[in-house]
């Protein structure tokens, strides 16, 4: 039987895995993958917890975040494409 | 165990594969592709749960949009190292044990509150069709949604104002 608690643990699971990507990392790129896993967990925790209590706002906020961090990505993967050809070196050292 | 326990664990176990492959990996593109798999695992848990415009939705923008734009940002400059990534044990125990620390105190505040969470049940699962996502968004957070438009618009001009800036530069450098 799958309570709210297995899904809220999954997403607090891929929640850390993302925070220590995001701080372990010192690629770019990698950081900006760990954001997208933070806030991809968080949607998760908003449509469990939307589901669990018969609310459908929390689908609907699921879908503003998702949409949110799909324009932050875009312009976090502008801002390194100008950095890299700004700074003139092979990959990304940060 | 019936299928969805099943499933839903078969589900978790790829998201959380993907997700510790994709922060652990040096070869970014296969960190890159493992990010993919998590965000449809996620997707699937989404689907599981009963949101379907929204599993379709994370699977098409999520994994097909952002992932694929990743990969094509790593191609374009030839990225498929990360060369620089030294691991020091010393610091990475360091941070691991913050990190379980910290999900030990996520987790635990779980299950304080076990007994207030009621179990998911097929017979009164609930659908979120597309329709009933419209209704809302046109009626009660029809501001959300202007807002969110307007958020689109504005990020597709910066990116575009970004980009033109490293064309300038370039040309002002010969």
């Amino acid at each position: 039987m799958i309570t709210l608690n297995h899904f809220l643990w999954v997403a607090a699971l891929l929640f850390s895995i993302g925070l220590f990507g995001a701080l372990n990392r010192k690629n770019g790129i990698v950081v900006l993958m760990s954001i997208e896993l933070m806030l991809n967990a968080v949607s998760l925790s908003f449509v469990a917890f939307g589901r669990f209590y018969g609310l459908e706002g929390g689908v609907l906020a699921a879908f503003f975040v998702m949409t949110v961090s799909a324009a932050e990505a875009g312009v976090g993967l502008a801002l390194i494409v100008a950095l890299v050809r700004n700074m003139k070196k092979p990959g990304f050292h940060f | 165990m019936s299928t969805e326990t099943l499933t839903f664990f078969l589900l978790s176990g790829l998201a959380l594969y993907g997700a510790l492959a994709s922060v652990l990996y040096k070869n970014l593109v296969l960190a890159a592709l493992h990010l993919a798999l998590s965000l449809l695992a996620v997707g699937g848990l989404f689907f599981l749960m009963g949101a379907w415009f929204l599993a379709g939705v994370q699977v098409i923008v999520y994994a097909g949009a952002v992932m694929v734009l990743f990969v094509m940002v790593l191609m374009l400059f030839d990225s498929g190292q990360d060369t620089q990534q030294k691991i020091f044990l010393p610091l990475w125990v360091i941070k691991t044990s913050v990190l379980l620390f910290f999900t030990g105190l996520l987790t635990g505040f779980f299950s304080l509150s076990l007994h207030l969470f009621q179990p998911l049940l097929l017979g009164t699962l609930k659908i979120y069709s597309v329709k009933d996502m419209a209704r809302l968004l046109f009626s009660e957070y029809v501001l959300l949604f202007e807002v969110v438009g307007f958020l689109l618009l504005l990020i597709a001009v910066g990116v575009v104002v970004v980009c033109q800036s490293v064309f300038v530069a370039g040309d002002k450098k010969q």
